[in-house]
């Protein structure tokens, strides 16, 4: 029942992806084609058999799905990047036991969560910390918004940046990475004064309001977007 | 944390006063880059457990055997998983964190302790053989047991690794899990 559910949400997902941009996007259009359509069952025999194109169309239906369970608990990016490394490790060797394909989403949700537990446990590193004030950044305690929501909201924030002109979009994208780099580097790596780094951050914060994606975005009421799309299977997980 | 369509039936109210300040915004903007870093790392990991998974599958074809796949049974850094109990980690003697693994199967198993560069284990039952730990990319370390099966590997390991352990009696392999 989950796998129906999974194929007849991808296929009208398509228009939607189009107009949220990233990454995901572009390899999901890669990878679809003639893998969209198969089912749960169909991907698992082609990834025993050894074909990559099945197996990236299994992950790529569940990749939401592992990001999902890493946001709840706060990892970082490299974090993230070895539970799911574990993940995939692991359900390659359990693929051909699953005797239901169906079960996949409960398979990589639970094996996620644990690994995620492991992770947080052998990390204290697991609360974020604002880069740019050094403070903690507790906010995400208080966000009641969907999924939906919150990815719609994190869709034009990307799309803002690239508008930005690109000495204030690196210099945006470079204090947003984990960990944050110190004043310094930034000026080593950008090759600009110290001084100018927060003078610069704020013009470039000023210019991000002002783009196309932001106004757009916060012109329109929420949720006309949302109703639109699915998503994957996360709301199933 | 459940949506439903009612949910988003009526206007949301969107972050417009609060990303007048540049924090907000700043830290906004940090979540949805993290996030998209996120799924590109999730989805190219899947790439490198494919080739690491089918080398696996080649080296049972060389060893012309069956490996016998060894489950997590106890991990001292884990406590209960089930209970969600959130126990901190142990340290040994010299005050180092040290993690302790046992991975069992069929009657056989091995056990270690991870401190930082450092692997020694034993396996179990007790008997001499060959070990190796694996990336999903390759090799780390490899080590000769001695003649009661304990081994030590000066290793750091980053990431899911895996113990590939060969004895007179076969080969059998640790799941996967970042140590």
């Amino acid at each position: 029942m989950l796998g129906t559910c999974m194929v007849e949400r991808h296929d009208g997902i398509r228009d939607m992806s189009d107009r949220r941009g990233g990454r995901a996007v572009s390899s999901r259009q890669q990878l679809g084609g003639p893998y969209e359509g198969r089912t749960a069952t169909q991907l698992v025999e082609g990834a025993l058999t050894g074909d990559e194109g099945s197996w990236s169309e299994i992950v790529r239906r569940h990749a939401n799905l592992v990001a999902a369970r890493v946001r709840q608990f706060r990892l970082t990016p490299q974090q993230a990047e070895d539970v799911a490394q574990t993940v995939w490790l692991n359900l390659l060797e359990h693929l051909g036991d699953l005797r239901e394909p169906e079960a996949l989403p409960g398979w990589i949700s639970t094996a996620t969560r644990h690994e995620c537990i492991r992770t947080a446990n052998l990390s204290r590193r697991s609360v974020p910390v604002d880069p740019t004030t050094g403070r903690l950044d507790a906010q995400d305690d208080t966000e009641p918004d969907s999924d939906l929501l919150r990815d719609e909201r994190h869709a034009a924030l990307r799309a803002g940046l690239a508008e930005l002109p690109s000495h204030q979009r690196d210099l945006l994208l470079l204090l947003s990475t984990d960990p944050p780099p110190s004043y310094q580097d930034v000026s080593a790596r950008l090759g600009i004064p110290v001084g100018s780094i927060g003078p610069t951050r704020q013009r470039g914060l000023a210019r991000l309001r002002r783009t196309d994606a932001i106004r757009t975005y916060l012109a329109t009421p929420a949720g006309v977007v949302s109703r639109e799309g699915g998503r994957d299977v996360l709301a199933l997980g | 944390m459940s949506w439903h369509s009612d949910d988003l039936s009526l206007p949301q109210p969107r972050p417009a006063d609060a990303w007048e300040n540049d924090d907000v915004l700043a830290a906004d903007l940090v979540r949805a880059l993290t996030e998209e870093e996120t799924l590109r790392r999730v989805t190219a990991t899947a790439s490198t457990a494919f080739r690491a998974h089918r080398g696996m599958l080649a080296l049972r074809e060389e060893l012309a055997t069956d490996l016998l796949l060894l489950s997590l049974v106890h991990d001292s850094s884990a406590g209960d998983l089930a209970a969600g109990d959130l126990a901190a980690g142990v340290r040994d003697r010299t005050g180092r964190p040290s993690r302790t693994l046992v991975f069992e199967g069929d009657g056989v198993g091995v056990e270690v302790e991870v401190t930082d560069g450092l692997v020694e284990g034993q396996l179990i039952p007790a008997r001499p053989g060959h070990v190796e730990l694996r990336r999903p990319d390759g090799d780390v370390a490899r080590a000769e047991t001695d003649e009661v099966g304990y081994f030590r590997l000066e290793a750091r390991t980053a990431g899911p690794v895996r113990l590939v352990c060969e004895t007179a009696d076969g080969t059998c392999v640790t799941e996967w899990l970042p140590w």
